[in-house]
C-alpha cells in the first residue's frame, strides 16, 4: 500500500525541517535514536511516495557498506592507548556503533527529502516560500536543462579524442566543455532576456506553492517524534 | 513611408573599452509591416548590430559609445525588459540554446510570466499559441529531442505568444534542410501579411528569401550599410557587390566552375552492403552496448553505396534523417547490420575486424562544431599533436617546422602562438580539418563543414580540402544541407530519405 503524502508535502518545508532534524541529531549520543530515524525515514519513503526499489538502493546500498566499514574501523582502532586517558567514556562498540548509525541516518533523512521532491517544484517553492530572486531560480533550471545537451558535446569530445589518438586524461575533454558552457550560457541568458525575463522584476507565477494545513501537520509531527524519540530512546 | 518600426542613427559599439568598434556610425532605417533581410560576410557585425537593436547588448556586455535606437518611435534605452519584449523579439542561431524550461508548455508559460499575464489565462493562450503554429502535439515533448527545424518552431511559437511588434531573426535557418525552411518561411510569411508584424532577418544566403522578402541590405565593414536592393532585378545589378563581399547571391554556386580533378579514381574506397541502421534511442548509456536487431524501426534498410577513392562524396537529407548516424556507423560508433568495407593500407577490410587504432588510423573526422575537436590550447601544437602520431619518430622541433608549413598552405600561419578558441569559426574549421588530415588519414568524413559559413569561408575550406583530394588522393565523404555546395563540390552525390540511400544521377 503506498501513498502520496510525502511528495505533496511543500519541497522547501520539507527541506527545512530535515534539515533542522539533522542538527538537532547532531547534539544526541544514543544511536539506538539514529537507528531509530532511519527506519521512520526509509518507511515514510515506502510508503508515503512511489519511488522506485532501484533508486532508493543505488544510495542506500552504499551507504549501509560506508556504514559497517566505519562500524568496523571504530570497533578494531578505537581502542584507548593502555596508559593514555580514554577519550570517549562509551566503550568502543557504543563510539562505533553510533558512528555507523549516524551515517544511516542523516542518508537516509536526505532520500527522504531527494526521492520524494521534483526539481523543478522544489526551486519554485524556494522561490515563493524563501523568496529567492527569480533570476536564480530561472537560472539553476536553465542550467539543468542544459545537462542534456552538454552530455552529448561530453561524448562527441571524448570521441574527438579517441579519433585523434590522444588519451583523455581528466582534464583534457573538462576545458572543452568548460569553454562550451561559458559560450552557452551566455546565449541562453540572451534568449531569455529577449522573452521578456526581467531577473528582479515583476512577474506573475503559472505555479504557486504554498504551505497548506497538512505541511505545518507535517512539520508538528516530525518534532514531536523526535523529541519523543530523544526522552524515550 | 511611414513610421520605421526600427530606425538607428550613428551606432557605434565595441565590446571592450579600448578595442576597435565592431559597429561603426551605423544607421539604418526599417519600415513597418514588412520582411527586410541582412546580408553580409562573416564578422561584419550583422550578429552584434541584431543584439544591439533588440537591446540585448550593451546590458549582456560591451559599450554603445555613440548612436540613438529607436523602436517604433520609442527610444530603445528607455525600455524595460518587458516592455522591450512588446516591441521586439529575438530568434537566434542556434535551437539548442534558447530555452530554459524542459517542455514547450512550460516555456510558454514562462513568457507569459515574464509579461505577467493571469494564471488562469494561462493554459488556453499557450495552447492556442502552439495550434497557430502547429506544434500542439509536440507541446509536452522534452524540448531537447526535438530536431532543430521543430525548435526553431517552438521559439517561433514563444514570440507569437509574445505578441511582439518586430520579430528579429539571427540566422535562424542555417541548421535546417530545405523542407523545413519552407514551413517556417510560410509561418513567417503568414505573420507578416496576416498580422502586420515587422520581420527583419539576418542570413548569409539570399535563396531563401526571395520572393518573400521586401528588402535586401548589404552590410559592409563595420556593419555599414553598402546598398539596398528591394526586387529581384537590384538584387541581379548588385551581384558584384555581393561578390566582392563574399555574401552569396542566388544562384553563386551555380555560378561557381570548379575545374574536375586530374587524377583517376582508384575504384571504390568504402563500400557498404545491405547495411541497416537501427534507430537506437537517445539514451546515451545503452548506445554502444544494443545489439542491431531487425524489425525494429530503422534509420536505413538494407543501403548499398559505394563511395569512390579519391574523390568528394556528398550524402544530402532532411534533418533527423540518419547523415550524421550515418558518418557515427562508418566510425564504429553504433552497431548495424549488414556489411561496411574499407580499403585501407592493408588492403580490404572488413569495419567490423578493424581495431580502433587502425581504423582512427584510417579514417578521420571533422565535426560540426569544430571547438569540440581541440585538443591544445595553442595552433600550431594542435597539428603536430596529429603529425606525431604519423611520424612517431621525428623530434618535437621537425614536427613544429612541418606544422608550421602545414599552417602557412591554410593562411594559418599568423596564428601559430593563438589558442584555438580565439579564432572565428571559419579558421577553426579549416584548423580542425588541417589536424585530423595531419594523422595521414585516407578517409576524411566532414559533417555540415559549411554550417554557419559565408560564401567566402565556405569556399575557403572547400578548397583546402579538394586541394588534398587532388595531392595525396584522399576520399572525403561530407554531409550538407546546401544543395548548391554539393552540386559545385561533390563528384558523387547520394541522397538519404523514407530509409535508403539513393545515388543521384545527373541528366546527361
Amino acid at each position: 500500500m503506498r501513498f502520496h503524502w510525502l511528495e505533496r508535502i511543500n519541497p522547501f518545508v520539507k527541506a527545512v525541517t530535515i534539515l533542522l532534524c539533522g542538527i538537532v541529531l547532531a547534539f544526541t549520543k544514543s544511536w539506538q535514536l539514529a537507528l531509530a530515524i532511519t527506519v521512520v525515514c526509509m518507511a515514510a519513503l515506502i510508503v508515503g511516495t512511489h519511488c522506485k526499489w532501484s533508486s532508493m538502493a543505488k544510495t542506500f546500498g552504499p551507504a549501509i557498506l560506508i556504514a559497517a566499514a566505519i562500524f568496523y574501523s571504530g570497533l578494531v582502532f578505537g581502542k584507548p592507548d593502555t596508559g593514555a586517558e580514554p577519550i570517549y567514556s562509551a566503550s568502543t562498540m557504543g563510539a562505533a556503533l553510533l558512528m555507523s548509525s549516524r551515517i544511516l541516518a542523516y542518508v537516509s533523512m536526505g532520500l527522504a527529502f531527494a526521492l520524494s521532491s521534483d526539481r523543478e517544484e522544489f526551486v519554485v517553492s524556494l522561490m515563493h516560500q524563501a523568496h529567492l530572486k527569480p533570476k536564480f531560480a530561472y537560472g539553476v533550471l536553465a542550467a539543468l536543462h542544459l545537462l542534456p545537451t552538454l552530455q552529448r558535446e561530453w561524448q562527441e569530445v571524448c570521441l574527438a579524442y579517441q579519433v585523434r589518438g590522444r588519451k583523455k586524461g581528466v582534464f583534457g575533454p573538462l576545458f572543452n566543455t568548460l569553454v562550451n558552457s561559458i559560450r552557452w550560457s551566455e546565449n541562453v541568458a540572451m534568449a531569455m532576456e529577449s522573452k521578456g525575463f526581467d531577473g528582479d522584476g515583476k512577474r506573475t507565477y503559472a505555479v504557486v506553492t504554498r504551505v497548506r494545513a497538512g505541511d505545518i501537520l507535517f512539520v508538528i509531527s516530525c518534532f514531536a517524534l523526535l523529541v519523543i524519540g530523544i526522552i524515550l530512546i | 513611408m511611414g513610421q520605421s518600426a526600427i530606425s538607428c542613427r550613428n551606432v557605434t559599439f565595441r565590446y571592450f573599452e579600448k578595442s576597435k568598434p565592431i559597429l561603426e556610425q551605423v544607421s539604418l532605417e526599417l519600415p513597418v509591416g514588412e520582411i527586410s533581410v541582412l546580408m553580409g560576410s562573416s564578422g561584419c557585425g550583422k550578429s552584434t548590430l541584431a543584439a544591439v537593436l533588440c537591446g540585448l547588448l550593451p546590458e549582456n556586455g560591451g559599450f554603445l559609445s555613440e548612436g540613438t535606437i529607436e523602436l517604433f518611435g520609442k527610444p530603445l534605452q528607455q525600455l524595460s525588459p518587458v516592455e522591450r519584449a512588446k516591441e521586439i523579439s529575438m530568434m537566434f542561431q542556434n535551437p539548442d540554446l534558447q530555452f530554459c524550461m524542459q517542455t514547450l508548455r512550460k516555456e510558454l508559460y514562462f513568457c507569459m510570466e515574464n509579461i505577467s499575464m493571469p494564471r488562469e489565462e494561462m493554459k488556453s493562450r499557450a495552447e492556442a499559441a502552439a495550434r497557430a503554429i502547429g506544434m500542439e502535439e509536440l507541446l509536452d515533448r522534452p524540448l531537447h529531442t526535438l530536431s532543430g527545424g521543430e525548435k526553431q518552431r517552438a521559439v517561433l511559437a514563444c514570440i507569437y505568444l509574445l505578441d511582439a511588434k518586430c520579430i528579429l531573426l539571427d540566422e535562424p535557418f542555417a541548421n535546417l534542410d530545405p523542407a523545413s525552411v519552407q514551413e517556417l518561411m510560410a509561418l513567417l510569411r503568414r505573420l507578416c501579411r496576416e498580422q502586420g508584424k515587422t520581420i527583419v532577418a539576418i542570413d548569409h544566403m539570399a535563396d531563401h528569401w526571395m520572393g518573400t522578402a521586401d528588402h535586401f541590405l548589404l552590410l559592409g565593414e563595420s556593419g555599414r550599410v553598402l546598398c539596398q536592393a528591394d526586387t529581384a532585378a537590384e538584387v541581379e545589378q548588385a551581384r558584384a557587390l555581393f561578390r566582392q563581399q563574399g555574401v552569396a547571391y542566388p544562384g553563386i554556386w551555380q555560378e561557381t566552375h570548379i575545374p574536375p580533378l586530374e587524377n583517376a579514381s582508384t575504384g571504390s574506397c568504402i563500400s557498404l552492403q545491405g547495411l541497416t541502421m537501427p534507430q537506437i534511442p537517445q539514451k546515451l548509456k545503452k548506445r554502444r552496448k544494443q545489439p542491431a536487431v531487425p524489425g525494429k524501426q530503422t534509420l536505413l534498410d538494407a543501403g548499398e553505396a559505394v563511395f569512390p577513392a579519391g574523390r568528394i562524396t556528398a550524402i544530402l537529407g532532411h534533418s533527423g534523417c540518419g547523415k550524421t548516424s550515418l558518418l557515427m556507423t562508418l566510425l564504429g560508433q553504433r552497431n548495424y547490420l549488414g556489411k561496411i568495407e574499407i580499403e585501407t593500407k592493408q588492403g580490404r577490410r572488413d569495419l567490423r575486424d578493424m581495431r580502433p587504432a587502425e581504423h582512427f588510423g584510417t579514417v578521420g573526422i571533422a565535426f560540426q562544431n569544430p571547438e569540440n575537436q581541440f585538443v591544445t590550447q595553442n595552433v600550431a601544437e594542435e597539428v603536430a599533436d596529429g603529425l606525431r602520431s604519423r611520424y612517431p619518430k621525428k623530434s618535437p622541433e621537425e614536427l613544429h617546422t612541418l606544422a608550421l608549413e602545414l599552417l602557412d598552405s591554410c593562411g594559418l600561419r599568423k596564428y601559430q602562438k593563438y589558442s584555438p578558441y580565439m579564432l572565428s569559426q571559419g579558421q577553426q574549421r579549416r584548423l580542425a580539418v588541417l589536424a585530423v588530415l595531419a594523422g595521414g588519414q585516407q578517409v576524411l568524413l566532414l559533417d555540415e563543414p559549411t554550417y554557419g559559413q559565408d560564401y567566402r569561408s565556405a569556399r575557403a575550406l572547400m578548397d583546402q580540402v579538394r586541394e588534398q583530394v587532388q595531392r595525396d588522393g584522399l576520399t572525403v565523404l561530407m554531409t550538407t544541407h546546401d544543395r548548391g555546395l554539393a552540386e559545385a563540390y561533390a563528384d558523387v552525390r547520394y541522397q538519404m530519405h523514407d530509409h535508403c540511400l539513393e545515388r543521384e544521377v545527373d541528366p546527361a
